[in-house]
């Protein structure tokens, strides 16, 4: 190995993957979504919905399906678009004890409210000295759809991670989305949770347990979805599907790839992360989003804190394009992250190695 | 003076203080006394109050929730009027009215007439607006719906330490309002009028 082993104790590598039954039921990620916000306003009336189309037009893209009717006019909130106003509404309503669940109709006109979220339910916990909660989550689809530009694309996850405050979800499967947004409209903490578009009509298969009511996922705790020993592939959202596809790809080339899907962006699983390159040696990270100051780099930095000595290539970092999204489809193409561009990475890091012998 | 005498207590700014030196000095918030902070965002408030009063509604509480804001945080405003009023939320929106947004005076900002003022007050006398509030508050509460009082007052201090306000205010338009104006002197005059207080108790 190269450098010197820097020893830090860091716990063994949870390995989340669920042996399924074969009689697992599929559900889509629209649908995980909808049954746990219908469950979680069911289990405590302090929880209500707000947003844009959220009520008569039963959400922009369906998550909120059949509330309204449940729950009535009081409980479900269709808004102006006003995102700076009725995401300031929202924060009040948590500062005074309700369980406000703020969906944008996409993470870019999280924008308009980001003084909201930041200066006032991000700080208002450690601003009082613990005396103020700020029980809030902020939901709604996050980074590129399919043919929207540049101000419907961009991928939020690095900007609400590095803010103290927030804790920064991004579901990949139903599992993650159903278990994950429980946890956050439980949460006692301002909570930004990270949707992708083309992942809400995207099936995947549930346990009974997920089914369950009672079902909730921990908050900064990322899931191996595939093990593997040659190399490390982090990945959020839709990305890891990608890093799926990638590694069955490399598999085939006799390259055994590890897919840590991170689920937590704020707090980030290190322990995970950090234990899985100690026993591959490298690491491919993987984002949809823009590449400077991104959730790779942070991925990165705490490797080469935590791990450097187990490094036996470079990092290798994949991400969007450095530039605003494209709207035409081929260039779009281009400025996000495609299976290719992953194997290709994981083969670089794989070959790149220096064998011991030859360094001597 | 009540409420100064509560910002005391949690606006050193230091151990001592109820947020143990994590806020400004004016951003108190103790929580036992119903109090939260403003923030240094101007205005931010404005929404939170609506949504606070919400939260008072759903917990089918019999109050209502004031907050204070200047005409130069009067952005986010409108929207939040109408969300209160959709919503029938009892709120009390006190817009202290100096003419001023930093530099920018009242005619460059909003038209007064356009959001229907219930009750246009003089904000340096004590008396006049503790009565419109406590008119106020009963009415929030009993019509369940916003009430917005405009207090006409004046700034004869800087913006912030980084402002010059003698560039855009006449100085001796400043002296005038100090002098006359007052509201402290004014209460003052009021309460040594009724023999409550005099000389020998100021010292």
């Amino acid at each position: 190995m190269l450098g010197v082993i820097r020893h830090k104790s860091i716990r063994p590598a949870f390995s989340a993957i669920r042996h399924l039954s074969s009689a697992a039921k599929e559900i889509t990620v629209r649908e995980a979504l909808n049954s746990a916000l219908d469950e979680e306003m069911s289990a405590d009336p302090k929880v209500f919905l707000m947003g844009e189309e959220v009520g008569e037009y039963q959400g922009a893209y369906k998550i909120s399906k059949g509330l309204l009717d449940k729950y009535g006019p009081e409980r479900v909130l269709d808004t102006p678009i006003t995102e700076a106003g009725f995401t300031g509404i929202g924060v009040g309503a948590a500062y005074y004890g309700l369980r406000p669940v703020v969906e944008f109709m996409t993470f870019n006109f999280s924008m308009q409210a980001i003084d909201h979220i930041i200066n006032s339910a991000a700080k208002s916990n450690y601003m009082s000295a613990g005396q103020i909660s700020v029980p809030i989550v902020f939901r709604g689809p996050n980074g590129a759809a399919a043919g929207v530009g540049a101000q419907h694309s961009q991928c939020y996850a690095s900007w609400y991670g590095s803010c103290p405050g927030l804790k920064v979800l991004s579901p990949y499967s139903s599992e993650d989305a159903r278990g994950l947004l429980k946890a956050a409209i439980r949460d006692p903490d301002p909570v930004v949770f990270l949707e992708n578009e083309l992942l809400y009509g995207e099936s995947f298969p549930v346990s009974a347990e997920v089914l369950d009511s009672s079902f909730c996922l921990p908050i900064g705790k990322a899931k191996i979805e595939r093990e593997g020993k040659d190399v490390t592939i982090t990945a959020y959202s839709k990305m890891v599907g990608f890093a799926l596809k990638a590694a069955e790809t490399l598999a085939k080339e006799g390259i055994s790839a590890e897919v840590i899907n991170l689920r937590s962006i704020r707090p980030l699983d290190r322990s995970t992360i950090n234990t899985s390159v100690r026993k591959t040696n490298r690491l491919v990270t993987v984002e949809e989003g823009f590449p400077q100051h991104g959730v790779g780099a942070e991925i990165c930095t705490s490797v080469i804190e935590e791990s450097f000595g187990y490094l036996d290539a470079p990092v290798e970092r994949i991400a969007g394009a450095d530039v605003p999204m494209p709207y035409a489809a081929n260039l779009e193409r281009m400025a996000v992250p495609q299976v290719e561009d992953i194997v290709r990475a994981a083969k670089r890091a794989c070959y790149r190695s220096v064998p011991l012998a030859a360094s001597a | 003076m009540w409420q100064w005498g509560v910002a005391r207590k949690c606006s050193d700014a230091n151990k001592y203080d109820n947020v143990k030196g994590r806020q400004m000095l004016t951003h108190y918030r103790p929580k036992k006394h119903n109090y939260f902070t403003v923030a240094s965002t101007i205005a931010t408030q404005i929404s939170h109050v609506v949504g606070a009063t919400y939260s008072l509604k759903m917990d089918k509480k019999d109050a209502c929730v004031v907050t204070y804001f200047g005409d130069g945080g009067s952005r986010t405003f409108p929207c939040c009027l109408k969300f209160s009023a959709v919503l029938e939320a009892p709120v009390i929106f006190i817009c202290w009215n100096n003419g001023w947004a930093i530099s920018t005076p009242i005619s460059d900002q909003f038209p007064r007439k356009a959001y229907g003022v219930r009750s246009i007050r003089d904000g340096n006398d004590a008396l006049d607006i503790y009565s419109a509030i406590q008119a106020a508050h009963q009415m929030a509460i009993t019509e369940e719906r916003p009430i917005l009082i405009e207090a006409l007052t004046y700034r004869v201090g800087h913006h912030t330490a980084s402002d010059d306000s003698t560039k855009y205010h006449p100085v001796n338009e400043i002296k005038w309002w100090r002098l006359t104006r007052d509201p402290m002197a004014r209460f003052r005059k009021w309460i040594e009028k009724n023999g409550w207080w005099n000389d020998m108790a100021e010292s």
